[in-house]
């Protein structure tokens, strides 16, 4: 891999639940190192995107490589795939059955094959590491939900993936819980890891993103710089969304 | 009952002396019925009760052998005939299908009619090689009509098991077989247990069921008894040996559920 191929191109995908096309044709690069931040409507194919890159969902036409290797030929395996991916959720699913260092050591012990013990020193230390070290035996269900959330961070983390990609992750959290879980994103980007993330935070976006996209009807709309794209959007959809974020109501005078 | 008022304690003695008046009036009645003497020799014979036991004993631990191994094979073949029905893949339709069929026909067969069919059929055809002896074939009805219900009751425990369980463990890199194996069985059978005993204790009853081909087990011991003797206490014998393990077992059943529902109502989600 050279440094300056993207580690993961989307090109002209379409995916299609039934009746209803969910991706129309979308396109996206992501270089690495990058912070990328899908906003848009519900129903824009944010959430869809994200599992067609992690080969979640099979996409119907179009094409996508992560890390040089094409994901949509029908040769390859998912399974090597998925190794160099990390997966967050937007219900955290946590495996209820297994305390947090269990949930955080599965997959690097039976996939990896990582010795059990240092598998867990290394769960021990990224645990300590984002505040959470006396969890370490506790279960998913002892956890408020912002704790939930930084465990399955660290799940994803400790496979040390290449590629984050977050589905609206903090979505389901409680108001007051929302800024642990961004700021560990944000240390997670001041250490260069690349994301992919769907959010409805703008200013997450705003201060970590380095770019934004906006997707409607399956596409990318408009995207660039946070705040090009946040405080002066030119396409009229993107703006009509952004109005409505910041002022739901509709109280105030429009534009 | 640790926030014991009066008002508990009151109500526990009016528990008590219901129970009493209850069960008092029932045995008054059943005493005083005109033919209890002759009931209470036929069935209640302390003596018959004393001889008989230690054979009626003896029979029951082969009872306990033929449900022990079976349940051991329903768990394996159970499984295995529900991850068969929860299979996707088109190329395996017909085993699916096979498995379909299994679980209708062998669920909809008296389980009777199943031991007969076996124990005295198949021996009958007189193959080579296939074994004859009772035991085998009764234990072979017993684990193939149970296999049936109790593939259905992991079925619906696999599928109680909500998908984005499997979309985080196939995310973090497991394959799809790792994913069932650590992430969805054991949450899966973890929920079955209380249904699992169920069909458990119906098993252990119906093991009296290979009495009928000639292996000597309780019931078909208690039944060598009375025809020796015609007093029928030896049933007696034989219920209370059956009750002795089926009771427990129950009450184990009934704890799991009621501990499964506080778990369900009280934890986040």
């Amino acid at each position: 891999m050279s440094a300056s191929s993207p580690l993961v191109t989307v090109h002209q995908v379409h995916k299609a639940f039934g009746d209803n096309q969910v991706l129309a044709g979308l396109s996206l690069n992501l270089a690495q190192h990058e912070v990328v931040c899908l906003i848009g409507p519900s129903g824009s194919g944010k959430s869809t995107l994200l599992r067609c890159i992690d080969m979640l969902e099979p996409i119907n036409q179009g094409r996508i490589t992560v890390d040089g290797v094409d994901i949509t030929s029908p040769g390859c395996d998912e399974n090597a795939v998925r190794r160099g991916i990390g997966m967050v959720f937007q219900g955290y699913n946590l495996f209820p059955h297994l305390s947090v260092v269990g949930n955080i050591t599965l997959a690097p012990v039976r996939v990896r094959g990582d010795n059990r013990a240092q598998a867990r020193e290394r769960a021990l230390e990224l645990l300590a590491r984002f505040d959470l070290a006396d969890k370490a035996d506790a279960f998913p269900d002892q956890l408020s939900g912002g704790q939930q959330q930084r465990v399955a961070i660290i799940r994803a983390l400790a496979m040390d993936p290449k590629l984050l990609l977050l589905d609206e992750i903090t979505s389901a959290l409680d108001p007051e819980l929302v800024g642990e879980v961004l700021n560990l994103l944000r240390d997670l980007a001041n250490d260069g890891m690349t994301m992919l993330v769907a959010t409805h935070e703008m200013s997450f976006a705003r201060e970590v993103a380095t770019r934004v996209c906006f997707l409607d009807g399956g596409v990318i709309v408009e995207e660039g710089h946070p705040t090009r794209v946040l405080d002066t959007p030119t396409a009229p959809r993107t703006r009509q969304f952004l109005d409505r974020v910041i002022n739901p109501m509709g109280t105030s005078q429009q534009r | 009952m640790s926030a014991g008022g009066r008002g508990d304690q009151f109500g526990g003695l009016i528990a008590s002396i219901s129970t009493l008046v209850f069960f008092g009036v029932i045995a008054f009645a059943v005493v005083r019925s005109p033919g209890w003497d002759e009931v209470k020799q036929q069935f209640f014979d302390g003596e018959q009760f004393r001889t008989t036991f230690p054979a009626i004993l003896d029979a029951f631990g082969t009872t306990v052998k033929i449900f022990l191994i079976a349940e051991a094979l329903v768990l394996v073949l159970g499984l295995l005939i529900a991850l068969i029905r929860m299979t996707r893949t088109p190329v395996l339709f017909p085993i699916r299908f096979s498995a379909i069929v299994y679980t209708d026909v062998m669920r909809g067969i008296p389980m009777l009619l199943l031991v007969y069919l076996l124990g005295f059929g198949v021996p009958g055809l007189g193959i080579d090689g296939v074994p004859t002896s009772p035991i085998f074939w009764g234990i072979t009805a017993l684990v193939l009509a149970y296999s049936a219900y109790v593939a259905e009751v992991f079925r619906a425990g696999i599928e109680s098991i909500h998908p984005s369980q499997e979309s985080a463990a196939r995310a973090i890199g497991l394959t799809r077989l790792q994913a069932l194996r650590f992430v969805v069985l054991p949450q899966a059978i973890r929920r079955v247990i209380p249904p699992l005993l169920n069909d458990f204790i119906s098993l252990q009853k119906d093991s009296a069921l290979i009495g009928t081909l000639g292996v000597v087990e309780a019931l078909r011991q208690a039944q060598i008894e009375t025809s020796a003797s015609f007093n029928y206490t030896p049933y007696i014998v034989a219920a209370l040996l059956f009750l002795a393990l089926t009771i427990p077992l129950t009450r184990l059943t009934d704890w799991l559920v009621s501990r499964e529902r506080r778990r369900q109502g009280g934890g986040r989600r």
